[in-house]
C-alpha cells in the first residue's frame, strides 16, 4: 500500500529544486543516508527529462510556419479605448504637427471665450465666464473621414468643439 | 532586447496586431505541447492552440497583469483541452478519478533503465508513444500538472496560480502524478531486454 508522507512530497519538491534552504539541507542529509530516497529523486528527475524530451519532439514534428498568421486572421479588429486613441492622436499631433496643433487649440479656446456669452447668456453674461481658457481640457477626440474632432471642457463648464482636417 | 509579455499585451490591447503576433510566436510551441499532451491528437491540439490565442485576444481587456501572461494563457489552454476531452470521449475529469496503481513504483527503476544523462537519451518514437499512453491513463488533474510542470517548467507558485490550488496541493498532486507515471512506465519498460535497449537509446545512429 502506498502511504503518502511529508517526506515523499519533500523528495518530489527537492527533485524540482523547489525547497527552501533549510528543507533542502534536510533532504540532502536524508539522501546521504538513504539510497532508496536518492533513487526516488533520480526517478523523478529521469521522468522529467523524459517528458521534456517527448514534448519537445512532439512540438518539433509540427511546422508552425504561418500559425501566428492564421491566428491573426481569425481576430476581429480591436477598437482601442478612447484613452488609447487620445494618446495616439495627441502623440501624433504633437509629434508631427506641433505648431498646427497648438494654433488650432488656441483658436478653439479663443472661439469659446468669445462665443460663451451667447451660448450661455443666463449664466455667463460677461467675457471669460466660460471659464479659464488655460484650464481647458480635452474630453474626447475622434477621427471620422478626413476630419478630426476634439471636444474641450473649460473650467467654467463650457464645451468647445474643435474640428480640423486630418493630414 | 526582448519585449516583455506585459508590454506586448498593452500594445495588443491598443490594437497592435504585430505585438500580439510576437506573443503567439513566443508561446505557440508550448501551448501546442500542453494541448497535445492533454488530447493526444495533433490536429486537435493545433486547433486548441489556435482557439486559446483567439480567446486570449478576445479577453485582453480582462487581463490586468496581476498574474503572469503565460499562466493566464495556459489556464485557457487547459480549460479548452478539458472541454474537448469531455466532448470527444465523454471522459470523466473528476478529481477523484483513480487511475493507475496506488502502489509505489520500485525506487530507481526508471533512472537505472534510462541513460545516465536522460536528456541525452534518444527518445525513439515507440518510447514517446509509451509515454503518451501512460500520460493518457492519468486523471486529468495529474496529466495537466505534469504537462505544465514539464513543458513550461512552471514553478510551484505558477502552478498554484494557474490551477487555482494551494501550493501544498501542487506538491501532493505532482507526487501522485509522478508515482503513477513511473508505475505505468515500469510496466512498459520492464518487459524484457528489448525494452531496456529502447529506453537506453542503444543502437541510435
Amino acid at each position: 500500500m502506498d502511504v503518502r508522507t511529508d517526506r515523499d512530497l519533500l523528495l518530489t519538491a527537492f527533485a524540482d529544486d523547489e525547497l527552501d534552504e533549510a528543507e533542502r539541507a534536510e533532504i540532502e542529509a536524508l539522501l546521504a543516508d538513504d539510497p532508496q530516497a536518492a533513487l526516488r529523486v533520480a526517478d523523478d528527475r529521469a521522468l522529467s527529462s523524459l517528458m521534456r524530451a517527448s514534448f519537445d519532439q512532439a512540438a518539433d514534428e509540427v511546422d508552425f510556419t504561418g500559425f501566428a498568421d492564421s491566428v491573426l486572421a481569425k481576430l476581429p479588429a480591436r477598437q482601442p479605448s478612447l484613452a488609447s486613441r487620445l494618446r495616439s492622436l495627441l502623440g501624433d499631433a504633437f509629434g508631427q504637427r506641433p505648431f498646427q496643433f497648438a494654433l488650432g487649440g488656441a483658436v478653439a479656446v479663443a472661439i469659446a471665450i468669445v462665443a460663451s456669452p451667447y451660448l450661455r447668456p443666463h449664466e455667463s453674461p460677461g467675457l471669460l465666464l466660460a471659464g479659464d481658457p488655460s484650464a481647458a481640457r480635452v474630453i474626447d477626440m475622434d477621427a471620422l473621414g478626413d476630419h478630426e474632432t476634439m471636444l474641450f471642457k473649460t473650467s467654467g463648464g463650457a464645451t468647445i468643439i474643435f474640428v480640423q482636417e486630418s493630414p | 532586447m526582448e519585449i516583455d509579455d506585459l508590454a506586448l499585451v498593452l500594445r495588443a490591447k491598443e490594437g497592435d496586431q504585430r505585438a500580439f503576433k510576437v506573443l503567439v510566436e513566443r508561446y505557440q510551441r508550448k501551448v501546442y505541447a500542453v494541448a497535445h499532451g492533454m488530447v493526444k491528437d495533433r490536429e486537435e491540439a493545433l486547433d486548441i492552440a489556435q482557439e486559446a490565442f483567439v480567446k486570449v485576444h478576445r479577453n485582453l481587456d480582462r487581463f490586468k497583469g496581476d498574474s503572469a501572461f503565460y499562466t493566464w494563457l495556459y489556464r485557457i489552454t487547459r480549460n479548452l483541452a478539458i472541454d474537448r476531452i469531455r466532448a470527444r470521449r465523454n471522459e470523466s475529469v473528476g478529481f477523484d478519478e483513480a487511475v493507475g496503481s496506488e502502489e509505489s513504483p520500485e525506487p530507481g527503476f526508471l533512472s537505472t533503465r534510462l541513460d545516465a544523462d536522460p536528456q541525452k537519451t534518444a527518445l525513439r518514437r515507440e518510447l514517446a508513444a509509451k509515454l503518451e499512453d501512460a500520460l493518457a491513463q492519468l486523471p486529468v488533474k495529474h496529466r495537466e500538472i505534469l504537462l505544465l510542470r514539464e513543458v513550461e517548467g512552471m514553478s510551484y507558485e505558477d502552478l498554484a496560480a494557474t490551477l487555482d490550488i494551494p501550493k501544498g496541493t501542487v506538491m501532493s498532486r505532482l507526487y501522485h502524478a509522478r508515482s503513477k507515471m513511473q508505475k505505468l512506465l515500469e510496466g512498459y519498460l520492464g518487459e524484457g531486454d528489448d525494452r531496456l535497449a529502447l529506453a537506453s537509446g542503444e543502437g541510435e545512429g
